[in-house]
């Protein structure tokens, strides 16, 4: 029987490696300064999000390689991302108030830390904010919240050295339409 | 491009949905895959079809145990386990597959999801288009144009401050108030 032992718990650490190490990157860009905690509004609203973006890590660098012959100017961009999150809930009747509060919470402690905000429309209906911080001589996260009439609420957060004049060019050129997007 | 060259294009797309689907295509031919199938609604449709199937496979759930099955496995459990004097056996076993795991994870953090397959690749590209999709959309809803969101007059103090090496205030902003005005839909 002992025999069994060796590849018994190589098996089993090897099935736990590869969990282990998607969780090793999703931590370690927790700890990012460029990392926003938007808070669990799935748990307010009852409700997970219509989509949900999270790509980081090894896929980016992946990415950004493979796009490297037929889009070197996305390649650039995501060589120094460590990750593209978002969130976007759709919101119920009464659900639009607290997704705001959500935004105002965020951008409050945001604007008491390291991050500058550069746009803020205080639109009742639809509120839009967004931070850059900055480490040293180089950005490292972008944070962007979006309430949207009373539809959806979008979180975005960029992590990583992100350039906002290629984002912003990229968005623009590359951005699907996401107007009535069903990712469903 | 002629209606024959598009049939012949639609022909060899049809041959490579499947291996598409099972991530077994060189980046490059995924994303011409990826590429012609966002362009021509037929393939769109064949390769959806293709997805489904699949889904609708990996959710039909897994057959019964067999009956004979069972009692096989407590057979086999009720038999005598090491006694306490092969600990030693155990010790090295563990020892090894200490190892062996931590070889595995010693490789594996900094890769997490080693060797993305070009299906995988291809639902990233996808992700990242509609993230830039919203941060797009965002910029509309501020009433800008996204690049000047993010490289407007707020990204002005940002560039001075990195400019001369300071960081910015925190929390300095560009507001605007639209209540009322543009924006409302």
């Amino acid at each position: 029987m002992k025999r069994f032992y060796i590849p018994l718990a190589a098996a089993t650490l090897f099935l736990a490696a590869g969990p282990l190490a998607a969780q090793d990157w999703q931590d370690a860009v927790k700890s990012k300064p460029g990392y926003v905690d938007f808070g669990d509004l799935s748990k307010e609203l009852g409700e997970e999000p219509k989509v949900e973006v999270m790509l980081g890590g090894p896929l980016i660098s992946f990415l950004a390689e493979a796009s490297r012959e037929d889009d070197p100017e996305l390649a650039d961009m995501l060589k120094g991302l460590a990750a593209v999150r978002v969130n976007v809930f759709e919101l119920k009747e009464g659900d639009a108030k607290v997704a705001r509060d959500r935004v105002n919470q965020v951008a409050k402690k945001l604007a008491g830390e390291h991050w500058q905000k550069t746009i803020s429309v205080n639109d009742d209906e639809n509120p839009v904010s967004m931070f850059i911080r900055t480490e040293g001589d180089k950005i490292s996260g972008l944070a962007m919240m979006v309430v949207s009439g009373d539809r959806e609420a979008v979180f975005i957060n960029v992590v990583g050295d992100v350039d906002p004049a290629a984002l912003g060019k990229l968005a623009a050129k590359l951005g699907v339409s996401v107007k009535g997007l069903s990712l469903d | 491009m002629t209606d024959m060259n598009h049939i012949q294009d639609c022909e060899r797309i049809d041959e490579l949905l499947e291996a598409f689907l099972d991530g077994e295509l060189e980046v490059t031919e995924a994303m011409a895959v990826e590429r012609h199938v966002a362009g021509c609604r037929q393939c769109g449709e064949s390769l959806s079809l293709a997805q489904r199937i699949r889904d609708t496979l990996r959710s039909a759930g897994m057959p019964a145990c067999p009956d004979e099955l069972t009692p096989a496995i407590e057979t086999l459990a009720s038999r005598p386990r090491p006694s306490a004097g092969n600990w030693r056996h155990a010790l090295a076993a563990g020892l090894a597959a200490l190892a062996i795991g931590a070889a595995v994870a010693w490789q594996q953090p900094w890769r997490g999801n080693p060797d993305p397959s070009a299906a995988e690749l291809a639902q990233a590209r996808q992700e990242l288009r509609v993230a830039l999709g919203y941060i797009a959309e965002a910029g509309q809803l501020a009433g800008r144009d996204v690049g000047t969101v993010v490289t407007g007059a707020g990204m002005n103090s940002i560039r001075d401050g990195l400019r001369h090496g300071v960081n910015p205030r925190p929390g300095g902003s560009e507001d605007q108030d639209r209540s009322g005005t543009e924006g409302k839909s």
